[in-house]
């Protein structure tokens, strides 16, 4: 019976010593030229740009950065909502010395109604301790229950290790394959014409969720302190998705906080052909040539909202 | 209640632990509550249909032990075809109904034949093989009669090989409930080392190709050749994983109350051959075959054309067995066909040298892959649709290869899985390499060694809960 308690009492405190590790150790191990790491290790930037994979999809930030002649860098872990991006931008802006001119925020309209939540691991994975704990506090606070804890205990102890046993080959191959944050040669292709018109984007309801508004107005305050500009910018969707009920009611809501907080909104749909399916990769994402375009409209709007600045 | 589930490890621990405080008196009563209420965990009211099979194979097994001449052969009948009728019931009627009515269609008939809204019973083709095993060898004097009712369920029902076996023979299982087994730490580490190298099967290795298979397979049309091809080959993987994994959890979770089952795999893609193949791979069903319907069917010293004959005939049940859909039908007929043309062979195939070594194990694992084609798509058209893309557009430029790692999850994190699925299942196939090489680790340390079993423990233990999927997924066979 003793061999039996050592055996779980070994198996256990090896468990935990690694966990320990990994959770300490792991953000180390992140891409170079893309994510947290990559934003942390450059020199004071004139953009950054943050949110989800519809960002990452929406910007061709060499593109962006021959355009306005700005440094530029872009952030983005998949299903980034507000209430995560806060204590991201938090990390980010700590220090006065790096803080970027200009912040562009993800203004993607389904994130609103979205309850908080981390979608992608990597997120975690790249996030230094202190952040994985400000994420940890924040998950417990909006999350209740059994499973609530079976999540945090996967995404500390679990997720990511891929990376971990893969890493000397990952890192290297990943960061080969990004531009500061951005795509570098992927090539997304459109939606084929006849399933376009069925594009649709699942949201849940219209009904904005108080907790990513609450971090909205953080946000705003945040970057007010820190005197960084900020613009909420939304990369287009098929004229379907945009067409649906919930995403109308869901971009006037958006509007109507840019508004009451004084936030430049740029909302990619307006002007853009949305009904060309060769523009759009899926519901969510542009293709390769609509990133271009957007990229372009993006840019001389950047480039008006610089100019006015100086 | 899966076994890859906490609620799971929660049963485990207070089913072994009452085990061995109880008196056998109240173990074998313990085992039976507890093997019902892990049954009934999954769909409670099929526990009744389970009953049925029990009482029927029960009673017959006691008549035919009782009867003389050709009443015994009247039970053995009443015993298979009501057995066989619950399950042709519940997991074949929907089958039959729905091509009754397309073969009616091809004459210009329409016959209503309504289908049932049943769901198949969990294990249901398990624990029915596992019931006809017992009146068979009563029938054939190679078993007495179990007369306690509650032994006789426990052999049904007992939980570790209840929903997927291994299929047991009674002469196997039956006296091990009369056997009063101590605590013995010799079988608790060797019964949790078999566990823990389950658990790392089916939930880092299985569940962590599925998600590749899943994706693949379910948007096929939309797929390319080589990720069809990769797809496949993690689907021979996954399923080999999931279901020796699952043996190995229910061997070593029986083991751990110092039961001892069969074994069910055999390290099957190290087979020189198809028939080799067959002799490593689900033993339990394998062997079931060959002694209840093979053997019985065909006899023993048979002509040439009649062992064909029943090899095709055989396999293309043990086809129909694993579902009801003509896919599993074609791929068992496969097998059999593939087997009589390995016996057409002849000696010219089973030549011994090296270079011959290394090309019989390829050609197995290509025959064997084919056949999981059909084994995974859900119709013959999925299935000739996906070979033929596999034949015809199958490139290796580094685009295609990028797609394909690509579609795992559609990020860089597709890359980071890719490549811990190779690596884990290289190392996974190294160990098994050695047990089938008998290395000294496994030979001297490993079967021996109270520590070396600990040691093994507790390294698995943190492969799964560091590299594991944690959401407990099901197993493939247990739809079978």
């Amino acid at each position: 019976m003793a061999t039996l308690l050592k055996t779980l009492f070994a198996a256990i405190a090896l468990l935990a010593v690694l966990v320990a590790i990994k959770f300490e150790c792991e953000h180390h191990l992140a891409p170079t030229t893309s994510g947290i790491h990559g934003a942390m290790v450059q020199p004071r930037l004139d953009v950054l740009l943050v949110g989800s994979s519809h960002t990452r999809q929406g910007y061709d930030v060499r593109a962006l950065e021959e355009q306005t002649g700005k440094s530029a860098f872009l952030v983005a872990y998949d299903g980034l909502d507000l209430r995560n991006m806060l204590p991201l931008l938090r990390l980010l802006l700590a220090d006065p010395g790096k803080r970027p001119a200009l912040l562009v925020i993800e203004a993607n309209a389904s994130t609103l109604a979205r309850a908080p939540g981390i979608e992608d691991p990597r997120f975690f994975f790249d996030a230094p301790p202190g952040l994985k704990r400000a994420v940890i506090r924040d998950y417990m606070r909006t999350h209740q229950g059994k499973n609530c804890y079976l999540d945090m205990w996967s995404l500390i102890a679990n997720r990511g290790s891929e990376t971990i046993l893969t890493w000397p080959l990952v890192h290297r191959l990943v960061d080969s394959f990004s531009y500061r944050g951005g795509y570098m040669s992927k090539d997304m292709t459109g939606i084929p014409p006849a399933l376009f018109p069925s594009e649709r984007v699942p949201v849940e309801g219209d009904i904005v969720n108080p907790d990513q508004v609450a971090a909205l107005r953080e946000i705003v305050k945040l970057a007010a302190a820190d005197h960084v500009k900020l613009i909420a910018a939304d990369p287009p969707m098929p004229g379907p998705a945009e067409a649906q009920p919930e995403m109308m009611s869901l971009k006037k809501s958006w509007r109507g906080l840019a508004a009451a907080d004084e936030i430049p909104y740029f909302q990619g749909a307006d002007g853009f052909p949305t009904d060309d399916p060769a523009l759009f990769h899926d519901s969510n994402h542009l293709s390769t040539a609509g990133r271009a375009l957007y990229t372009q409209r993006f840019g001389e709007y950047l480039r008006s909202k610089l100019q006015a600045a100086n | 209640m899966l076994f890859n589930s906490l609620g799971f490890c929660a049963f485990f621990i207070v089913v072994t632990t009452l085990y061995y405080m109880l008196p056998w008196s109240g173990r074998w009563k313990m085992l039976l509550v507890a093997s019902c209420y892990f049954y009934m965990s999954f769909v409670p009211a099929y526990i009744l249909i389970l009953l049925v099979t029990i009482l029927i194979d029960y009673g017959m097994g006691i008549l035919i032990a009782d009867a003389q001449g050709r009443r015994r052969k009247l039970y053995l009948l009443i015993s298979i075809v009501s057995t066989c009728l619950v399950l042709f019931i519940f997991k074949y009627y929907n089958f039959f109904a729905f091509n009754s009515r397309q073969f009616g269609h091809l004459f210009g008939l329409t016959p209503n034949i309504p289908l049932s809204h049943f769901i198949l019973p969990i294990g249901l083709s398990f624990h029915t093989f596992q019931s006809l095993s017992y009146v068979i060898e009563v029938y054939r004097g190679n078993q007495k009669p179990e007369r306690h009712f509650g032994i006789y369920s426990l052999y049904v029902m007992f939980y570790p090989q209840l929903v997927a076996g291994p299929i047991e023979r009674p002469q196997n299982l039956l006296h091990q409930f009369y056997e009063h087994h101590a605590f013995s730490l010799e079988n608790v580490m060797r019964g949790l080392s078999m566990m823990a190298w389950g658990y790392f099967r089916k939930m880092v290795i299985a569940d962590r190709c599925a998600i590749y298979v899943n994706k693949a397979y379910g948007d096929w049309q939309n797929c390319s050749g080589l990720e069809l091809l990769l797809a496949t080959v993690l689907f021979a993987i996954q399923i080999y994983a999931d279901f020796a994994g699952y043996s190995s959890i229910a061997i070593g979770a029986a083991r751990v109350m110092g039961f001892e089952l069969m074994t069910n795999f055999n390290h099957p893609y190290f087979a020189k051959s198809i028939s080799e193949y067959w002799r490593r791979w689900h033993i339990s069903l394998s062997t079931w075959f060959k002694d209840y319907v093979y053997y019985p069917l065909f006899g023993d010293h048979v002509s040439i054309p009649r062992h064909f004959r029943a090899l095709v005939i055989t396999f293309t049940i043990s086809g129909l067995w694993h579902g009801a859909n003509w896919t599993y039908v074609v791929w068992g007929l496969y097998h059999g066909v593939i087997l009589v043309l390995e016996a057409l062979a002849g000696k010219w195939w089973r030549n011994n040298g090296f270079a011959w070594t290394a090309a019989r194990r390829t050609v197995t694992l290509v025959l064997v892959l084919i056949g999981f084609v059909f084994f995974r798509a859900q119709s013959l058209t999925q299935a000739a649709g996906i070979l033929a893309r596999i034949g015809h557009s199958t490139s290796l430029s580094m685009v295609s290869i990028q797609d394909a790692v690509l579609l795992a999850t559609g990020d860089s994190s597709s890359l980071a899985l890719m490549l811990a699925t190779v690596l884990l299942t290289v190392g996974m196939f190294g160990v098994e390499w050695m047990q089938e090489k008998r290395f000294w680790v496994f030979q001297d340390k490993f079967a021996q060694s109270i520590q070396w079993q600990a040691a093994a423990v507790v390294l698995l233990f943190q492969a799964v809960m560091m590299f594991g999927m944690l959401r407990a997924s099901s197993f493939i066979y247990f739809q079978f």
